[in-house]
């Protein structure tokens, strides 16, 4: 297996070891970015020699005998919504393409103070309106998998530098979607955290009732792990929730017991591709195989949901984005 | 309910958008059906109902009134496109 294809768990387990440095490690993400993101495109901008320093900065830390960060040498690609002091903070738009934010926002706070290499900001539908990373202002992104295809969005950059192995982590954010659409259109696992889990700090607001960061990696541990490091309480935002982050990676294998689902019949009606409704249920036996109860409920507010969703994101988004 | 174009002009007046003739037809047309589309939640009764305004119970999240240090003002106006002192300068919106 190549460097570039491992989870970021096993990145860290190779370094804890010695195996690699962080610095090989992120010479090998530069590298895979090198050779892809041409076809991929899911950069919008990647400072080489910056992402170098970083990794020797962990490496000499390390050597230096301090506690190492969680995510030490991991490289994590940030989606170019996320204000990164001193580096180019576009939002997929022209209207941006020279914003140099003065500020970092409180998750990149917490993935530097993890020790984790900030590799690049990914691209991304233009201020996060679009599901398909079709409407950034500078490139499309294409799916890894078939680079006809459209990788999915708002998060597209981000979704794919992971399905690409440019990148073991990312960050997206997610409104109506945009973390969990791409996560699956290209395969790998994406998680929009509850409302208030994850701190909107630093983050350009679409719709300010519905944003959250979170992660994208190729397993749930990973996920786990960068959950770990990004959730929590900040001062700074005021609809971020006071309680405390559960240690997600130490209860990754306790049984799923007592769990009940409920499955709202509104979601299953007209509409639904046949295909998508056999792998939900499939989804569905496997929690059951695993002792979760699976209970059939009824929310009849779900048909409005939508036109619901219209007003309160393009509402919130005008006044976010007025000028 | 159709807009009229005078609507959706005005609209983009206030946006500062400008419409070619045939973008304008378009544009009325698109947004009559968006409007049209939003406008079935007018069917939900909502008598009684507490308007929400967190998925969680958070009530007047507040700080001591106690200053903390924060951007300087060239931090600040790192990005003015033109700056007159301590001042971001932009186009006049207001007559």
């Amino acid at each position: 297996m190549e460097l570039i294809e491992h989870t970021a768990h096993d990145l860290l387990e190779l370094m804890n070891k010695g195996d690699f440095n962080a610095a090989q490690v992120t010479t090998a993400f530069l590298q895979a970015i090198r050779d892809r993101d041409h076809r991929v495109q899911a950069f919008l901008s990647v400072d080489e020699s910056d992402a170098l320093a970083q990794a020797v900065a962990v490496d000499q830390k390390r050597k230096s005998g301090k506690p190492m960060g969680k995510l030490a040498g991991v490289p994590v690609a940030i989606k170019d919504v996320l204000c990164t002091k001193g580096q180019p903070t576009t939002c997929g738009s022209k209207m941006l393409q020279n914003f140099v934010p003065p500020y970092d926002a409180h998750v990149i706070t917490r993935l530097r103070e993890a020790d984790a290499v900030l590799i690049g900001k990914t691209n991304m539908d233009e201020f996060a309106m679009g599901s398909s990373t079709e409407n950034s202002a500078f490139q499309v992104t294409k799916n890894p998998w078939d680079l006809t295809r459209i990788p999915g969005g708002s998060s597209g950059g981000s979704a794919a530098a992971v399905a690409a192995c440019e990148a073991p982590l990312s960050i997206g954010s997610d409104t109506g979607g945009s973390i969990r659409q791409p996560a699956s259109l290209c395969g790998i696992v994406g998680m929009k955290p509850t409302y208030g889990r994850v701190s909107r700090f630093g983050l350009v607001a679409f719709a300010s009732s519905l944003d959250q960061i979170g992660p994208f990696s190729h397993d749930v541990r990973d996920a786990a792990l960068l959950m770990e490091v990004i959730a929590g309480h900040d001062a700074r935002d005021s609809t971020s929730v006071d309680r405390p982050v559960p240690p997600y990676t130490q209860t990754l294998d306790k049984p799923v017991k007592p769990l009940t689902i409920g499955v709202a019949r509104e979601y299953f009606g007209e509409g639904l591709d046949p295909e998508v409704e056999k792998s939900v249920r499939a989804a569905l036996d496997v929690y059951r195989g695993l002792g979760a109860t699976i209970k059939d409920v009824s929310l009849p507010s779900s048909p409005y949901a939508v036109a619901v969703y219209y007003i309160v994101a393009t509402a919130e988004a005008s006044s976010n984005l007025a000028r | 309910m159709a807009l009229t174009g005078d609507q959706v002009r005005w609209v983009a007046h206030l946006a500062r958008l400008e419409f070619a003739p045939d973008e304008l037809a378009v544009f009325t047309e698109q947004l009559s059906r968006i409007v049209d589309y939003v406008n079935q939640l007018q069917a939900i009764n909502t008598e009684g109902v507490e308007p929400l305004n967190h998925a969680l119970p958070i009530r007047n999240v507040f700080r001591p009134d106690e200053p903390t240090p924060s951007l300087s003002v060239d931090e600040a106006l790192s990005n003015a496109p033109d700056r007159k002192g301590d001042f971001y300068s932009v186009p006049a919106v207001l007559d």
